[in-house]
């Protein structure tokens, strides 16, 4: 993982790859911001807090149902391996 | 919201490339039990860097024991060679791979203007030190360490104390200048750092002064191939670089052509060889044009 918060849109960009391929996968904006957040933790209520804080939004300002396509996106490329609850 | 992107539909910069690279070969080193270090580039500081940007490739320096069976797992994996040992450069010490998604990357035996044998790495190897590399941990030489490899990659590219304010610096700190040349006698590095201080005369009697006169300062192919063969520790390795010398190196030639030469390609490369190697001879003769 190669973290550059400060490039590109609001939330920075985020490159994600296997090192056994090298297949290099580009997460930006505030699906960036999931991605990083879910290193913390990939339970979905305090993704979604840390999430908003984050892009400085309310909590139901974010759409629980995004979150989750993100993290299955992220589960696709091995860059996490627990589901939220 | 942002997605998830695959290449090549998103941009990815050359530095982040590179980056994983590195990730990507300490993987391998991990998984086979080599003992690498990261080395030039984005794994050095900034200010041991040649070029601001981190350059274009990964170097990585390798055990020289262990080099076979690193180099066996790297082309098991999607890495394909694009230069040898012996034909990559005047110094034999690094093989060119590219990756389709990570692109090119350097894995030297040895470091040039280093003994080419496991003591030089053994030294490197003890004072290592750790640098997170696209969340891979990654050892790469200490910081007299990067500062050595520094200033014997600026001499090969003709650099000096007098040309490169970053080792006039060098040399001038009086810790870490002290450091490196503690370091030097270790690795063997003698000559490549008496080329650095632009004091290469003081090194004439050594076997590896000529062929870093013709590296650094002089730059003829006939100089050059002359002075391999001295710096050449045994007879069995003159006598093998001599028969090499007139042979075309077809991976050069096919990555300046772009496509596997054919044959044809070779014999017309293989005599304008000779005759380029004609021509340096007929001018270097004493009173000749230069």
């Amino acid at each position: 993982m190669v973290d550059r918060p400060e490039d590109g849109e609001h939330g920075g960009t985020l490159y994600l790859a296997p090192v056994r391929t090298g297949e290099i996968h580009v997460v930006t904006g505030a699906a960036a911001v999931v991605a990083r957040t879910s290193l913390v933790s990939t339970d979905l209520p305090e993704l979604r807090d840390r999430t908003a804080d984050a892009l400085q939004v309310t909590t139901q300002e974010v759409d629980d149902e995004v979150l989750v396509e993100v993290l299955d996106d992220l589960q696709r490329l091995g860059a996490v391996v627990g589901r939220p609850a | 919201m942002g997605r998830v992107q695959d290449v090549p539909t998103a941009e990815v910069p050359m530095e982040v490339r590179i980056e994983f690279a590195h990730a990507a070969l300490q993987h391998l080193a991990d998984q086979e039990g080599v003992d690498l270090v990261h080395i030039k580039g984005i794994a050095f500081e900034p200010r041991w860097r040649s070029r601001a940007s981190g350059g274009s490739d990964a170097d990585v320096l390798v055990r020289p024991s262990q080099v076979e069976r690193f180099v066996s797992a790297v082309e098991a994996t999607g890495w394909r060679r694009r230069s040898r040992f012996r034909t990559g450069s005047p110094f034999g010490h690094a093989q060119t791979y590219w990756h389709d998604h990570l692109g090119y990357a350097d894995v030297h035996r040895f470091f040039p203007g280093t003994r080419p044998d496991e003591t030089a790495f053994d030294v490197l190897w003890a004072r290592r030190q750790r640098r997170e590399l696209a969340a891979v941990a990654c050892p790469v030489p200490d910081e007299a360490g990067q500062a050595l490899i520094f200033a014997l990659n600026e001499a090969r590219n003709g650099a000096t104390v007098r040309t490169q304010p970053r080792l006039a610096e060098l040399v001038d700190d009086p810790r870490l200048g002290g450091e490196v040349v503690a370091l030097v006698p270790q690795v063997g590095a003698e000559v490549g750092w008496a080329a650095a201080l632009d004091e290469l005369d003081r090194v004439r009697g050594h076997r590896e002064h000529d062929l870093w006169h013709a590296v650094a300062r002089d730059g003829s192919r006939v100089a050059e191939w002359r002075a391999r063969v001295k710096a050449q520790p045994t007879v069995l390795g003159k006598v093998g670089l001599v028969v090499r010398a007139p042979m075309v190196n077809t991976e050069h030639l096919a990555n300046t052509r772009g496509h596997e030469p054919t044959a044809w390609e070779v014999a017309v490369e293989f005599l304008d060889r000779g005759r380029r190697a004609g021509l340096e001879l007929w001018r270097a003769r004493p009173g000749g044009a230069r």
